[in-house]
This record gives C-alpha cells, sequence and structure tokens, in this order.
C-alpha cells in the first residue's frame, strides 16, 4: 500500500517536469531537433500530400486554393467513388492477399527449416550447401529474369498466382541466414532436456526452436509481406493477364481508367481518387510495420543480423 | 559367431541380419549424418534449385546464343560464342548512351543514398527517448514500405508541372521563379529525378542497417568518450563510425551495383515510353524491353548484356570490399 502510494505521488510529480524537460532537450539538442525535423519532412511530404489530396474535392485539387495542406471543404467523395471507376481495385488487393500470404508462409516455413539444420543438424556437406546458397546472393545474375520467365513457360506457372509465390519463396538467401542466427543463438540445453524425454527431431523443432525463434521468423514474415505487397519488376514480367495483377502492378495501371472521364463528375476527380487508391494499397503493409515495428527492430538486433 | 548361426537356425539369421543392418546405419551415420537434415533442407533446397539455381546457369548459357523466345519455335536456337558481346559492344547504337545513363545514375544515386541513410541512423540512434525514437524509426522505413509504384507515382504527383506542390514551392512561396522546371520533361534532370525518388524509398532501409549496427555499439564507450570532454561530433567520427566498420561494409557491398532503376523510369514514364529524348532509357530498363517488350524477345541478346552488366556490378563490390578491408588492418 505505502510503496503503490509512494509511486503514485512520484508519477504524479513527474507530470510537469517532462513538460520543461522536453523544451531543455529541444534547447540543447536544437542540431538534433533540426536533423530530426528534416527527417520528418524529407519522408512525410509526398505521403501527406497524397492524404491531402484524397480528401480534396476538383476544384480545390485544381483550382486557386490547390497547395493548402488542410483542404477547406473536406470531403470523402474520393473515398466513396474510388471503386466505382477503380472496379478492379478488390481484384487486385484479393491477388495480392493471395500471393503474399502464400509467399509469407511459404518463405517462413522453408527458411525456418533449413535455418534450423543449418545450425543443429549434423549432416555430410552442410556447410558446404549453407554457403554456397549465401555466396548465390552475390553471383551476377546474367538474364536471371529471362530464365526464370522461360523456366515459368515450361512449367506453366507464368499468368499464375501460384507461380509467383513459388517464385518469390525461392528467394531464400536473406530469410535462411536470419533463421540459421537465430538457431544458432538458442541453448543446446533447451533442446536436450526434451531430447531425453523421447521427443524427435520434428517435436523437438516444433515445440522448442520454433517458439525460440519465433522473433526472428517475424522478422522473417515483416520482410517477406512488406517486400511481396509492393512488389513490380518481376510481377509485370511474369503476369499478363489483366485479371491476376496485384495491387503493386495495378497501381500504376490506374492512369488508363479513363481519368478524362471522371472530370465530368463535378466532386471528384482522377488525381484525388488515384491517391486515395494509393493510400489504400499501402495500407496494409504500413499498419503491419506500426504494429511489429518494436518486434522488427528487437529481432533485428538480437542476433538476427549479427555480421 | 557362424557355427552358433547354424544350431540356433532361424532366430539367430534374424539376428544377423540386424547385425548387419546397424554396421550399415553407422556407416550410413558416419558418412552421411543425421539424415533428418536432409529432410528438413528438401523443401527450400528444391525450391531454391529449380527457381534460382537453374537460372542462373541457364542464363549465363543464354548469353552465348542466338535465343530469341519468340522465335524458338520456328527457327532453331544457335550457339554464337561471343557475336552478342561483340554486336552490342560495336553495333548497337543504345548501348553505349544508356550504359552511361546508368553508370551517371549510380554515382548520383549512391554516395546519396548512403549518406542520408549514415544522416538519418546517426540522428535517430542519439535520440534517448525509446519513444521518440521508435516514431523516427518508423517514419524513416516508411518509404521503405510503400508499394515501390505507390511511392513513384506519389512523386511524380509532387513533381508534376502545374499542380505539382515542389513547383508551388519554389514558385509562389520561394520566388524561385527560374528553378521550377518541368521536372518529369526535362531531358537534362530526369535521371535525377528518378534518382532522387529512389533515393527517397532506399535510404531508409540502408538506414536501419545502420541503426542497428548503432544499437550494437557498446554504450560505455560513449560515456568514456564524454569523460575525456569529447563533443557530439567528435563522439560519432572516433567512435560510432570505426565501430560501426563492419556495417558500412556490408551495406556498401550489398548495395555496389551499377543501378538502373528499371522500376522507376517504367512506373514514371510507362512501359515502354523511353521519356523525353530517350533520356530515361538506362541499360536495365534497356535490357528489359529487349527481352520483354520489344519482338522478337531476344533473350540471348539481353542476357549478353545483363552478364556484361553484373561483371561490371560484382568487380564494384570486389573493389569495394578490398579497399575497405584493407584498411582496416
Amino acid at each position: 500500500m505505502h510503496q503503490s502510494d509512494l509511486m503514485q505521488r512520484e508519477r504524479r510529480s513527474r507530470v510537469p517536469r517532462v513538460v520543461s524537460r522536453g523544451a531543455l532537450w529541444l534547447f540543447q539538442n536544437w542540431l538534433l531537433a533540426l536533423a530530426l525535423f528534416f527527417i520528418f519532412m524529407w519522408t512525410f511530404m509526398p505521403i501527406l500530400w497524397a492524404v491531402s489530396m484524397s480528401f480534396k474535392g476538383i476544384q480545390e485539387l485544381y483550382g486557386m486554393g490547390s497547395m493548402r495542406f488542410i483542404p477547406r471543404v473536406p470531403s470523402l467523395d474520393n473515398y466513396r467513388w474510388m471503386f466505382e471507376y477503380l472496379p478492379k481495385l478488390p481484384l487486385y488487393f484479393k491477388n495480392s492477399i493471395i500471393t503474399t500470404m502464400g509467399t509469407v508462409l511459404l518463405r517462413t516455413f522453408c527458411a525456418a527449416l533449413m535455418g534450423y539444420a543449418f545450425a543443429r543438424l549434423d549432416f555430410r556437406g552442410r556447410d558446404l550447401i549453407f554457403y554456397s546458397m549465401i555466396v548465390t546472393m552475390f553471383v551476377p545474375r546474367a538474364g536471371g529474369l529471362m530464365a526464370q520467365y522461360e523456366l515459368m513457360h515450361t512449367l506453366h506457372l507464368r499468368n499464375s498466382l501460384l507461380g509467383l509465390v513459388l517464385l518469390f519463396s525461392a528467394n531464400l538467401s536473406v530469410p535462411l541466414f536470419i533463421m540459421r542466427q537465430n538457431f544458432l543463438s538458442m541453448p543446446r540445453e533447451i533442446e536436450d532436456a526434451a531430447r531425453i524425454d523421447g521427443a524427435n527431431r520434428w517435436r523437438l523443432f516444433l515445440s522448442i526452436a520454433v517458439p525460440y525463434a519465433a522473433s526472428g521468423m517475424l522478422v522473417v514474415a515483416i520482410l517477406t509481406f512488406v517486400g511481396v505487397w509492393g512488389e513490380w519488376l518481376t510481377t509485370i514480367t511474369m503476369i499478363d493477364d489483366q485479371k491476376l495483377y496485384t495491387l503493386g502492378v495495378g497501381l500504376a495501371m490506374f492512369d488508363t481508367g479513363g481519368a478524362e472521364l471522371m472530370q465530368a463528375e463535378a466532386s471528384v476527380s482522377g488525381q484525388g481518387i488515384r491517391s486515395a487508391g494509393y493510400l489504400l494499397a499501402s495500407l496494409p503493409a504500413i499498419l503491419l510495420y506500426i504494429t511489429m515495428q518494436k518486434y522488427f527492430v528487437k529481432g533485428m538486433t538480437e542476433g538476427a543480423l549479427k555480421f | 559367431m557362424t557355427s552358433v548361426d547354424k544350431t540356433a537356425g532361424r532366430g539367430s539369421k534374424t539376428e544377423t541380419l540386424n547385425r548387419w543392418w546397424e554396421l550399415l546405419k553407422n556407416v550410413r551415420k558416419e558418412r552421411w549424418g543425421d539424415p533428418m537434415g536432409y529432410l528438413f533442407l528438401a523443401p527450400g533446397l528444391i525450391l531454391f534449385a529449380v527457381f534460382q539455381i537453374w537460372p542462373i546457369i541457364r542464363g549465363f548459357v543464354m548469353a552465348f546464343t542466338d535465343f530469341a523466345f519468340l522465335r524458338q519455335l520456328t527457327e532453331p536456337t544457335h550457339f554464337v560464342g561471343f557475336a552478342n558481346f561483340v554486336e552490342f559492344l560495336t553495333n548497337d547504337r543504345y548501348f553505349w548512351p544508356s550504359l552511361a545513363r546508368s553508370l551517371q545514375f549510380t554515382a548520383f544515386y549512391l554516395p546519396l543514398m548512403l549518406g542520408l541513410g549514415l544522416f538519418m541512423a546517426s540522428a535517430i540512434a542519439r535520440v534517448g527517448n525509446g519513444r521518440v525514437a521508435a516514431f523516427f524509426r518508423t517514419s524513416m522505413y516508411l518509404p521503405v514500405i510503400l508499394p515501390i509504384a505507390v511511392s513513384v507515382l506519389l512523386w511524380s504527383v509532387m513533381l508534376s508541372n502545374q499542380f505539382g506542390y515542389v513547383n508551388h514551392l519554389l514558385k509562389d512561396i520561394l520566388g524561385w521563379d527560374k528553378l521550377a522546371l518541368n521536372w518529369l520533361n526535362d531531358k537534362r534532370v530526369t535521371l535525377y529525378v528518378v534518382a532522387l525518388m529512389r533515393i527517397w524509398r532506399d535510404a531508409g532501409s540502408s538506414a536501419m542497417l545502420f541503426l542497428i549496427g548503432m544499437y550494437t555499439i557498446n554504450e560505455e564507450l560513449y560515456e568514456a568518450a564524454s569523460i575525456d570532454g569529447a563533443s557530439g561530433i567528435q563522439k560519432w567520427w572516433n567512435v560510432t563510425l570505426p565501430l560501426l566498420r563492419p556495417t558500412l561494409v556490408l551495406v556498401l557491398v550489398l548495395n555496389a551495383t551499377v543501378v538502373s532503376a528499371a522500376r522507376g523510369f517504367m512506373i514514371t514514364y510507362g512501359i515502354g515510353d523511353l521519356g523525353p529524348e530517350g533520356s530515361a532509357l538506362t541499360l536495365g530498363y534497356y535490357i528489359w524491353l529487349i527481352s520483354f517488350y520489344w519482338q522478337p524477345l531476344r533473350f540471348g541478346y539481353a542476357a549478353a548484356m545483363s552478364l556484361f552488366l553484373g561483371i561490371i556490378s560484382a568487380l564494384m563490390s570486389w573493389v569495394i570490399f578490398k579497399v575497405f578491408r584493407t584498411e582496416r588492418a
């Protein structure tokens, strides 16, 4: 009782001090504050501008007051009309979700299995296989994309989301490295106890190793999600069928949706609708990163990337 | 043993068999180790071999043939030796200009991108408050997370001639009318504008690596430096930079390639559009157009070019690796 009372008092007394401390900090570190302000403006400017545009009607976008950050008459019309003028948006969303989720699951699963094998199991050629997989990262890819195109064509995996999933999942060098590092840092004693109880390798992996390396798997999953969600070059090369476009690719084709036609509508404009679309398309990746960023940085610093 | 076998009959026959089996297992174990290892590797290794290793080999072979994707059914593919290389080095009017553009792009992009990354990481690493640091870490990494098309298109909007914010800022707020160029359609600046888009996007990922490197530096070293009366910048120069060297080498080697930014140019100008007076045609873009856009999709020729580009890039990272490694010793 007494102690919690004391803590409460201390917490209360800290409140005004934070404010003055902040001001003092700004005064002492004005150079750092300036740098941080620059970073903020530099990274947020285009995004904030898109947010602003997505709430503007056509008069404000192309009229005199078009350069205000906060619209005079904010409206949700752009969002309301978005699906009308970009009818394929839900389809792109679905394709993106299938491709991204499939890749996240398959790649994280493969990388975890391989990382565990490379870190904990003893078999012939282990290190040779591992290092050749890492070195592959640095081998110049002479026409890698052309050869992949030919391969996907022969396997009938072009114009298929499954093909994309397999192709993206095969990019295993970095995830594998992260996972191996994670499993290497796992103390052997944890496993030994369970092995005496008669658990086999598969059980050991599932019930002990995977929970231990969860943070590494999270890092791999986030990196994969973010990379695949916005992927462009491979998708545009492998997919011709517009019905199979993912968001990352479909977005660039928004312009062809008859922007002139849209301007006939009094309250909405091509630009505003497109901005709304861009934001909506980025939202899943942004939300995922913001919610997971704590674990992401923790996982990266905790041995995921020790050179 | 054998005499025992004869007298004991069937039972001990299985015993010998078992012994042989044990022996075989031991031999196998000594030679191949834990068989579970291969089982665990199998799914990933199959994927990797099919979709990563095979294309590397096949692409390399392709560079020495006249393979054209749309012609392969009607005409047989020939092995042509170095003919592809000779052709683009001596007889291709787009090759040298586009390579020059790529090199120009790289020379502008790499130092600025890495410098900005290091700058952002250094500033954010000095923020003591955990929440504030987390906020800035997120904001610094935000451009990396956006789909590439979004990041390019956002900048295209910002830079658009009439209604773009950048020109509004230059003309109406700062009054520098001469600087308000037609950013996306002026062939003098297209290369740098697209480079800036890429810098905006990529600086965050190198900053993240730098930042992680900085977070693992022992705090006591900074305290010791403070006691010795070192200023913030001195600490950065004498403690942060030397200890960041492994990270620096890694980031440099990872990024030391000839950057063509094919994606950036393709999204900005539309696929197949070469920008104002062809000024967007970098080598990577050119290779993509030859192989996937212009009939009859000359894969062999494009693969040869891309092998050439890859060798230049590999040389670049090798040189950087050597320079930075020896400097440390």
